[in-house]
């Protein structure tokens, strides 16, 4: 692939990053979860 | 009262502090001069950079300048409950924020005079075609006074009021910025009637954000 | 307390997953490199849609920041979304930028252009950092939520001038128009069809991660709720009298 540096260099961060933020949301929603009084939220 | 006798009870309210404790006179203005002449410093005016790129340095010491007036706008009504004051005045938002506006605007506009002064002397260039020129800044500087008099009563009450105006203001008027530099170039380099639609975005912009000021400015003092 | 119902959410982010698992086949190995840019045209799968979730959350934060200062219409509900959705439109935008970047220095030979749409999208970085510096302020719910959305309708309302006056600049001085040409180059056929692909998978990952963070949001005030009023309860409860402890039983004056 031409330019090949370019392009994978591109999608690697793309979804390196977003993988990333989903996974900060995921942690910090389990962590909210967790302080919830029991019997509270879905 | 009307609203234009409530805008002058507020702009000269405003006007008279400075003119009583001249914090602009004594510490906007030199505050240009010095931005002025260290762009001097980093851009070398003998390789004739300064003088080509002289409409976009005085606009950006203006833009800069803007902040520190808009910092000390809401600065004054910091103390002794003088945001409490205002909203108890029975002043309308919209005169309130005409009012506070228009005293920055002042204070630009003569800061402005001086610094054109300067950025003749010092950078070398002349101000040909004044109509358009003078249009540019009267615009760009009701746009920025606008937008700023906006953004600082929505921080005013909040302790990082000083580092969150900057970061709040600058893109916003980033239009102003082009257009008053490109407006300025045109007249003073190019041709003038190029001037003209810049002129016409900056009048649009200052319109739009007054317009916004007036709607808004009530609302966000009663939080500040 | 979610935007979508469990289930929906869930099956929304297997869909997004799985069209963005296909993606990357369609973009990286079935699309066919360009004619003119070769294999640099793969980024455009990846930067268009990108880009037009950035703009698509951005105004998603500016309606719900309308409809929180609409008194009729006022709820939390806009609030939360509307920071929800500035924080995925910030990491959109930074994408954005990069793939844009990546994207253009092959092609062009340069890593960045002042043209309208990239300046535009600069500036709406710095817009949403701003919003988001905002958030972060220790408020009264509703005072950040006040001061959040009219700075949201306000960059809401700079965007388009920024937009023209870029445009403005560029057509005075003539650059702008093959690099633009270039940029609207018409594709056809598969790369087409990848392209759109894109644009629905990733419509489809903001979905989903906005109802994930607007629940995350929900439970953070939640929590803070509970943490004011037990702090409150606390410096509120009557100081309970101190118990006298009983004496030990002095035995006197029993002759042993």
């Amino acid at each position: 692939m031409r330019f090949a540096e370019y392009v994978i260099t591109g999608w690697a961060l793309t979804f390196a990053t977003l993988g990333a933020y989903w996974l900060r949301i995921v942690v910090r929603t389990k962590r909210a979860e967790a302080t919830l009084p029991d019997g509270e939220g879905e | 009262m009307s609203l234009l006798d409530e805008v002058r009870l507020v702009a000269g309210k405003d006007l008279r502090i400075e003119a009583r404790s001249r914090v602009t006179l004594q510490q906007i203005v030199p505050f240009g001069l010095i931005v002025l002449v260290l762009f001097a410093f980093a851009l070398d005016p003998d390789r004739g950079v300064l003088k080509r790129v002289a409409p976009g340095l005085f606009w950006i010491t203006v833009l800069l300048a803007a902040l520190l007036a808009v910092s000390r706008s809401y600065t004054i009504e910091a103390d002794n409950g003088a945001r409490d004051g205002l909203r108890l005045s029975g002043l309308d938002g919209p005169a309130l924020f005409l009012g506070k506006a228009a005293a920055i605007a002042v204070q630009l506009l003569a800061l402005e005079v001086v610094l054109a002064i300067c950025v003749v002397v010092l950078y070398g260039i002349e101000l040909n075609s004044l109509f358009p020129l003078v249009l540019a800044t009267l615009a760009a500087t009701v746009g920025v006074s606008a937008t700023g008099t906006l953004y600082g009563v929505l921080a005013a009450g909040l302790r990082v009021r000083e580092t969150l105006v900057p970061v709040l203001l600058l893109p916003v008027v980033a239009p102003v910025l082009l257009g008053a530099t490109r407006a300025w170039e045109a007249a003073i380099d190019g041709v003038p009637s190029d001037a003209w639609p810049w002129v016409g975005l900056l009048g649009v912009f200052a319109v739009l954000f007054t317009a916004i000021g007036m709607l808004a400015f009530g609302s966000l003092l009663e939080e500040a | 307390m979610r935007l979508l119902k469990p289930r929906v959410a869930m099956a929304v982010g297997v869909l997004s997953l799985a069209s963005l698992v296909t993606l990357v086949i369609l973009g990286l190995f079935v699309a066919p490199p360009d004619a003119v840019q070769s294999d640099a045209q793969r980024l455009m799968y990846l930067h268009v849609p990108v880009a037009w979730v950035a703009y698509l959350a951005f105004g998603v934060t500016a309606l719900a920041s309308a409809l929180w200062l609409w008194p009729r219409t006022r709820s939390m509900v806009w609030d939360r979304l509307a920071g929800s959705s500035a924080e995925l439109g910030v990491i959109f935008t930074a994408l954005t930028l990069v793939d844009g970047s990546l994207w253009g220095k092959p092609v062009w030979g340069v890593w960045w252009a002042w043209d309208a749409r990239l300046v535009t999208t600069a500036v709406l970085f710095f817009l949403y950092l701003g919003y988001l510096a905002l958030r972060r302020i220790p408020s009264s719910v509703d005072a950040r939520a006040k001061r959040c959305a009219i700075a949201a309708l306000v960059a809401f309302a700079d965007v388009p001038i920024v937009h023209f006056s870029v445009d403005l600049w560029r057509t005075l001085h003539q650059d702008g128009s093959v690099f633009n040409e270039e940029l609207d180059a018409h594709i056809h056929g598969v790369m087409a069809f990848t392209l759109w692909f894109g644009v629905l998978a990733f419509t489809l990952l903001y979905v989903y991660l906005l109802d994930r963070r607007y629940r995350l949001a929900a439970l953070d005030e939640e929590r803070e709720e509970r943490e004011v009023a037990l702090a409150i309860a606390e410096r509120v409860a009557p100081q309970a009298p101190p118990v006298p402890t009983p004496a030990p039983p002095v035995e006197m004056g029993t002759p042993r």
